[in-house]
């Protein structure tokens, strides 16, 4: 069976009727209006991100990446404002490779949260006072702890976990991921739950969509994976993507 | 930090300096990465530190050497020398101080590949006894370690084993006397 297309309803929003577009809402700094996941399955760790960047109103960047890798086997998220996150990334992957000259062995996972959790902390005083506004969420694998998942919040807050969320989507996602999670889960089991998490954040928040992009961290290193809006599973009766004029896969109820 | 110690000969307030920078090396380490120092880490900072007293002309080289034992999560239990010179090397026995000769000559006379630690404490407190010059003066002999038996943290051997290989020490140095006279 398949569905019909869906009747699009207009936003009642305002810059539809009135002259609101201004420039203005096109001055305003990119935010990483996202929702990002973190989760730990047995063996190894999947991080997910949407990929939409919103200036505003309009969507600047559709898909764009909002993980970063830090060392051979620890990526970050990114929420929060873009540019701290981007800074915050640098520094963290400067002091990696540093540090990493001095050292024999590669750095812990922890070791890495903890030098993110670090700058945080130390530059509170930044953007006068507002600080870093930096949500960050860090996960790896390493032999000396496994898979591990850390949050780090703006504002220097570091907890270990089993799975986070963070971003403007995650608010409709926590529960969902809390009846979710099973322990020592499939690297399959976990990738379907992040896809699924990252779905329905992005079916609910305006500022996440597109596609969901995965990092998954194990033994063997870091693995990329792009899942785009088709092939997205349809979570808790949300509408699917539809044919429209024809074209399959063409976005028709998740708009990128 | 717990997983690091030293020991120091010389000045004695210098010793007491180079202490104390190797514990804030260890602190700012812990602060910043959440980790403990590793060895070679620690070391190569305060052989930085020592060399640094040797470039300017408004200071002084250190007047002290010393001892410092580290057990590191991938290197195990590592020895390091450090010299006012900024050398820093890392030894599987090394001495230090007034009768260093005589100690390194009886170190190498040491298998020390095959020594647990309890039966290096004895020697260790054997080539004390054996190499302390002034005979007539008393003295102290203080040991640390760090082991499986420690935890992996340096602290002073206790009690009884130190007694005990005092003793033995002692008795050796007799039965040399004996055999010298």
């Amino acid at each position: 069976r398949k569905p019909s297309p869906p009747l699009r309803k207009l936003q009642a929003n305002s810059c539809f009727t009135s002259n609101h577009m201004s420039a203005a809402t096109f001055n305003e700094p990119p935010k990483t209006g996202t929702t990002i996941v973190a989760c730990v399955y047995d063996g190894g760790v999947v991080l997910g991100a949407d990929t939409r960047v919103s200036t505003g109103i309009y969507v600047s960047n559709r898909a764009s990446d909002k993980m970063t890798v830090l060392a051979d086997s620890t990526v970050m998220c990114r929420s929060g404002s873009a540019a701290d996150t981007e800074a915050v990334a640098k520094i963290v992957r400067y002091h990696v490779e540093q540090i990493g000259m001095e050292r024999d062995s590669p750095l812990d996972v922890k070791t890495v949260a903890r030098i993110s959790n670090q700058i945080n902390y130390q530059n509170k005083s930044a953007n006068h006072g507002a600080g870093l506004g930096a949500y960050m969420i860090i996960g790896g694998w390493d032999s000396n702890n496994g898979s591990q998942v850390f949050s780090c919040t703006a504002g220097g807050n570091m907890i270990a976990t089993k799975w986070t969320t963070d971003g403007s989507g995650s608010t409709y996602i926590w529960g969902f991921m809390d009846n979710g999670f099973k322990e020592n889960m499939t690297r399959e089991e976990c990738e379907e739950f992040v896809t699924a998490a990252i779905t329905l954040a992005m079916s609910t928040d305006s500022s996440s969509g597109g596609c969901v992009r995965l990092n998954t961290v194990n033994a063997d290193g870091i693995h990329r994976k792009l899942v785009k809006p088709d092939e997205l599973v349809p979570v808790y009766g949300e509408l699917a993507t539809t044919t429209r004029h024809g074209h399959v896969g063409s976005s028709g109820g998740m708009m990128l | 930090d717990r997983h690091a110690g030293m020991a120091g000969t010389g000045l004695a307030p210098d010793a007491r300096q180079i202490v104390s920078r190797a514990r804030s090396e260890c602190a700012q380490y812990l602060s910043f990465y959440g980790d403990r120092i590793p060895a070679q880490i620690l070391a190569d900072r305060m052989a930085h530190y020592m060399h640094l007293f040797t470039l300017y002309w408004s200071v002084r080289p250190f007047g002290a050497s010393s001892l410092m034992a580290v057990k590191d999560e991938h290197d195990g239990y590592a020895l390091y020398l450090l010299e006012p010179s900024g050398e820093c090397q890392r030894y599987h026995g090394a001495a230090i101080g007034k009768g260093r000769q005589a100690a390194k000559n009886e170190i190498e006379k040491l298998d020390l590949g095959n020594l647990s630690a309890a039966e290096a404490v004895r020697h260790v407190a054997r080539i004390v006894y054996a190499t302390h010059d002034e005979k007539d003066k008393e003295f102290e002999c203080e040991l640390s370690w760090i082991c499986d038996a420690s935890g992996g943290e340096f602290k002073r051997v206790p009690k009884h084993v130190v007694d005990e290989a005092v003793e033995a020490a002692k008795a050796a140095l007799e039965s040399d006397d004996e055999m010298d006279a």
